[in-house]
Parts: structure tokens; C-alpha cells; sequence
């Protein structure tokens, strides 16, 4: 469980010098949303993730305790049955906080479904990799805690508006950045990275591999290899928590670049979220050869 | 298609059989079969403790995996003398003991992006000619010491016994790198399960064309169907070795029986 020093600081000097005292306890999943939900509450909410940011999602004693004491529960990933998500909430003994419930929020419900994406958007769970959908998560996300905790709604309307000043901001010039990257083929290294290439207009030349846990086949390898010997110019994507030997091999075969990118926020930064697309754009335009 | 995608992963997994299964025969005879698993997890250790220490080049992650490989060799090598009655258990207790100091240091790394536990669905087809090299020269020691050594486990000699062992692991050690512990295991049991009461050298061969056919009909099964290539090798391992263990009983049913 990651919980700042200077966060327990601010909750302290709110319980300290406030009149209403530290409202609202926001447990994320995703590093991603935790910061978000801390810049939309501020000093009104209280934001605690577990450590983990692997696909696979071990939960610990720790973050039943977390879950229990939360008012709202912000999570992107799969919470269908037999999920370690759902067995978390499930075992949490935290009524209200179940999917279906107000103190439930999974930001993909924000996203449209189908459009330029179609289904594979609604599997892919890396929605915030494109900045727009942050947008929408972060309007929804307003209103579900306005709705939880009307007292403070002042502060999440004003944290809002500032958030979509910075963020609209930071999205035009996103996009003047990556203006030149427009078309540029790209190699995936797994197959859920869809909402960056439809945000940056990117073209996949299909993942290596077609499932997360199981590595390529020779025939997958043949095939990419023969569309990659054409366009010289395409880029390996290598992401974090994924294996990167068949990235490498590719890349190295084909003499092709590798851009390696990371697949959320850095909290120790400035402001995660923002830093967060200027590295992709900026690791994306200068891709590194081998 | 494109055939020369195959070149470097089958002369790896040359390689790989060429050292795993002259020891897989010893290896199901003393009914120890999991003794690679025990030994790919020490040497997972070996690995993480280096990346623990603050070490990131492969060569010395490499160099701390074979010397953890080799103290799980002299371990095993002394609990394979010293309980000779419940070696498989000792061999599990390495295993289980191994697994979980693994998961603990796992825990530790902050960057455990890429860890040895990885390899192990590991495939061949990743293989560069700098990671021949190496295999290549243990290939080497396990050939010339197996032969030297005359090896004859049932013979107890604790000379023989211990040569044994670090040749196990230096073999199971650089297997596993390049393979991934699946294949490796396959290697292991299969061939030799298929060749049991066979005589030494006819034994060997026979165990080693079960391989490459194994591994032959894998890779190139890969190549066209697009399915992964460790699954299909050993699914091919599998049918190869059902195959001439049935012809050897169908030829010679008595000498099976007495295997």
C-alpha cells in the first residue's frame, strides 16, 4: 500500500484546520486513477492503492483492510466473477463497494463502446492511455463523488475545472507533438494497447502475441517478420510488465527501432498523468535502434 | 515460408538434448525426475539475489544462476546419499523450499519486470549465436564427463555421485536459459521413459532420435500452424516417445516388462 508521507500530512493538516474533516477514502487499483481521484478531491479525499501495478493482481491482508475502510473503490480492471478484483471486494466485506453499488466506479463504463475501436476497446483495459478518455473518466468521476459526498461538492467542482484547464491545455500541444508520428506502423507487444494507437492514429501491424500469457508462434513471427521487412521505418513498442524477449528478437531481426514505453503513471512525478504522455510522445518520436 | 527462422532455434535444441538426455536415463532410473525443477529454482535464486544486490548484466545474473546450480547439486548430491529412501521427498523439499525464497526475493525487487521465473514456459525460438556459445561448451563437459565418469549411479560411489549431480546441474542451468523449464523437463523424462531397459549406447541413441523428432516436428509445427512452440515440441516429445516405447514392446515385449 502506497500512502505518501505527504499525503498523511495534508489529511492531517485537514483534520487539524478544516471544519469538515478528511471526508472521503478512495481506494484505487490502478495507479493511474489514483491520481486522478487526487486531483479532482484534493484536500477532500484520502487516496490509497496497493503497491501492485502487475497484470496479475495478488491482493494482501493489506488491501482487504483498505477496501473495508472505503467509501468509493476506483477500478478499471476485470471485475467479472472469479476475478482476484471481485474475490477482493467480495472478501473485503464492504457492502457498499461492490460493482453495482454507488461506492463501485470502474472508469471503462465512462468510455462510449464500439465507435473507431469496436470490441476490441471494450477488452483492451488500458483506456487511459488515450487522454480523451481521461477526460471523460475524470467528469464521471467528478459527478460519482459529488454524489457520495455532497458536502464537499465545492471543492470537487473547483478541482475539476482546474483539472480540465491543465488538461485541455496539455492535450493540444499532445497533439501538435505527435503530429509527425500520424501513420506511423507500429509493432505491439501485446494485444491490449489499443486506445493509444487509435488516440495517436498510429497503425498496428498486429501484437505479437494474440494473448497475454502465451508467447508467439514461429508462423506469428514469420508472417510480422515478412510486413516489417517492408516498412523499415516501423517501430517495436515494448511495454512495461511485458515479456520482452519477442520484442527484442523482432526488432533485431527486422533492424527495426524500439520505442519503450511505460504503461502508467510514475506517482514520484511532478504530475503523474501529464508526465505520463509527454514520455510516450516523446519515447515514441525517438525511437532507439539496437 | 520462412525456414531459416528455424536454423538457431534447432541447433539450441540440439544443444538442449544432447546434454539433458544422457543424465534424463540416469535421471528416471533413480526416480528422481523433478530434480531439474529443484535445480531451476535454485539457480532462479542465484539470479535474483544477484539483481538484489544491485548486479543487471546478463553474464553476471548468468555466473550467479550456475553457482546456485551447483550448491543445489552438491545439496541434492548429499541428501540423494544421505535419504536414500525418500529422495524424490528431499528432491520436493529443495523444490518447495527454492520456489518460496524465490517468491520472497521477488517480492523484494522493485523492478521484477523481467524475472527468471519467467523461463518457465521459456521457448528456443529467442535464441542468438551468443547464447550457443556457452551451451555449446557445457554440452561439451556433460558429454566428456558422463563418459569419462563411466557413470553408473547404482554403483554409490560418492565420487560418482557428486559428478553426477554438478554435471545435472550445469546442464539443467544452461537448459533452462535457453529453453525454459517445460521443454527442459520434457527432454528429460520423455525420451528416457520411451527407452527404458535399453542397453547403454542403443539406449542413447534411440532416446535421442525420439528428441530430435520431438523437437523437429515442434519447431517446424510452429512454423505453420500458429500455435506456441513449446506446447507443440512437447506435445510432439510426447507422441514420439509413445511411439518407439510402443514399437519396443511390440518387438521385444519381455525386455519392456522387465524395464
Amino acid at each position: 500500500m502506497t500512502v505518501s508521507f505527504k499525503t498523511h500530512l495534508a489529511g492531517l493538516l485537514v483534520v487539524l484546520f478544516s471544519p469538515a474533516a478528511v471526508a472521503m477514502n478512495v481506494f484505487a487499483c490502478e495507479p493511474e486513477w489514483a491520481v486522478l481521484a487526487r486531483s479532482l478531491g484534493g484536500s477532500a479525499v484520502q487516496v490509497v492503492t496497493l503497491g501492485d501495478q502487475t497484470p496479475a493482481f495478488r491482493p494482501r491482508p493489506g488491501g482487504f483492510a483498505a477496501v473495508r475502510a472505503t467509501d468509493l473503490v476506483v477500478c478499471s480492471r476485470d471485475a467479472r466473477p472469479g476475478s482476484g478484483l471481485l474475490r477482493l471486494l467480495q472478501r473485503s466485506d464492504n457492502r457498499g463497494a461492490l460493482p453495482g453499488e454507488p461506492g463501485f466506479f470502474n472508469p471503462r463504463d465512462s468510455i462510449p463502446a464500439g465507435g473507431a475501436a469496436g470490441a476490441s476497446a471494450t477488452r483492451d483495459p488500458a483506456i487511459h492511455l488515450d487522454p480523451r478518455n481521461i477526460m471523460r473518466v475524470a467528469r464521471s468521476l467528478t459527478g460519482r463523488l459529488v454524489v457520495l459526498d455532497p458536502d464537499n461538492a465545492e471543492i470537487y467542482k473547483r478541482g475539476a475545472l482546474a483539472f480540465f484547464h491543465r488538461w485541455r491545455a496539455a492535450m493540444s500541444k499532445w497533439e501538435a507533438q505527435a503530429r509527425p508520428l500520424r501513420d506511423t506502423a507500429v509493432v505491439l507487444d501485446r494485444p491490449d494497447w489499443q486506445h493509444l494507437s487509435n488516440w495517436l492514429g498510429l497503425r498496428p501491424l498486429g501484437p505479437l502475441q494474440h494473448r497475454a500469457a502465451v508467447p508467439p508462434s514461429l508462423h506469428r513471427l514469420s508472417r510480422l517478420l515478412e510486413q516489417a521487412t517492408d516498412q523499415p521505418d516501423a517501430i517495436v513498442i515494448q511495454t512495461a510488465h511485458a515479456p520482452q524477449q519477442a520484442s527484442a528478437w523482432l526488432a533485431n531481426r527486422a533492424s527495426l527501432r524500439i520505442a519503450h514505453l511505460p504503461d502508467s503513471v510514475n506517482p514520484a512525478d511532478d504530475e503523474p498523468l501529464i508526465t505520463l504522455f509527454y514520455t510516450l510522445i516523446e519515447r515514441l518520436s525517438n525511437p532507439q535502434t539496437q | 515460408m520462412n525456414f531459416e527462422l528455424l536454423l538457431l532455434p534447432s541447433l539450441a535444441g540440439l544443444l538442449v538434448l544432447l546434454m539433458i538426455v544422457p543424465l534424463g536415463r540416469i535421471v528416471v532410473d533413480q526416480g528422481i525426475v523433478f530434480v531439474d525443477l529443484a535445480i531451476a529454482a535454485v539457480a532462479g535464486i542465484g539470479a535474483l539475489a544477484a539483481q538484489f544486490a544491485g548486479y543487471s548484466d546478463i553474464w553476471v545474473l548468468r555466473a550467479a544462476a550456475t553457482a546456485a546450480a551447483l550448491l543445489a547439486g552438491l545439496l541434492l548430491a548429499w541428501c540423494h546419499g544421505r535419504f536414500p529412501a525418500s529422495r524424490q521427498a528431499a528432491v520436493g523439499a529443495v523444490f518447495a523450499l527454492a520456489s518460496a525464497a524465490g517468491l520472497l526475493l521477488l517480492d523484494q525487487q522493485p523492478q521484477a519486470d523481467v524475472h527468471p521465473f519467467a523461463l518457465l514456459i521459456g521457448d528456443l525460438l529467442w535464441t542468438t549465436p551468443q547464447m550457443l556459445w556457452p551451451a555449446a561448451v557445457v554440452t561439451l563437459c556433460v558429454l566428456t564427463g558422463l563418459i569419462a565418469g563411466q557413470l553408473r549411479l547404482a554403483a554409490d560411489s560418492v565420487a560418482a555421485r557428486l559428478l553426477f549431480f554438478l554435471l545435472l546441474a550445469l546442464a539443467v542451468n544452461s537448459a533452462v536459459q535457453i529453453a525454459g523449464v517445460l521443454l527442459v523437463f520434457a527432454s528429460l523424462v520423455l525420451p528416457a521413459l520411451a527407452v527404458r531397459g535399453a542397453g547403454a549406447a542403443a539406449g542413447i541413441t534411440l532416446a535421442l532420435l525420439v528428441g530430435i523428432a520431438g523437437f523437429a516436428g515442434g519447431l517446424l509445427g510452429s512454423l505453420y500452424i500458429d500455435l506456441p512452440a513449446a506446447g507443440l515440441i512437447v506435445a510432439c516429445l510426447g507422441a514420439a516417445a509413445l511411439l518407439c516405447g510402443g514399437l519396443r514392446a511390440l518387438i521385444a515385449p519381455s525386455r519392456d516388462a522387465a524395464g
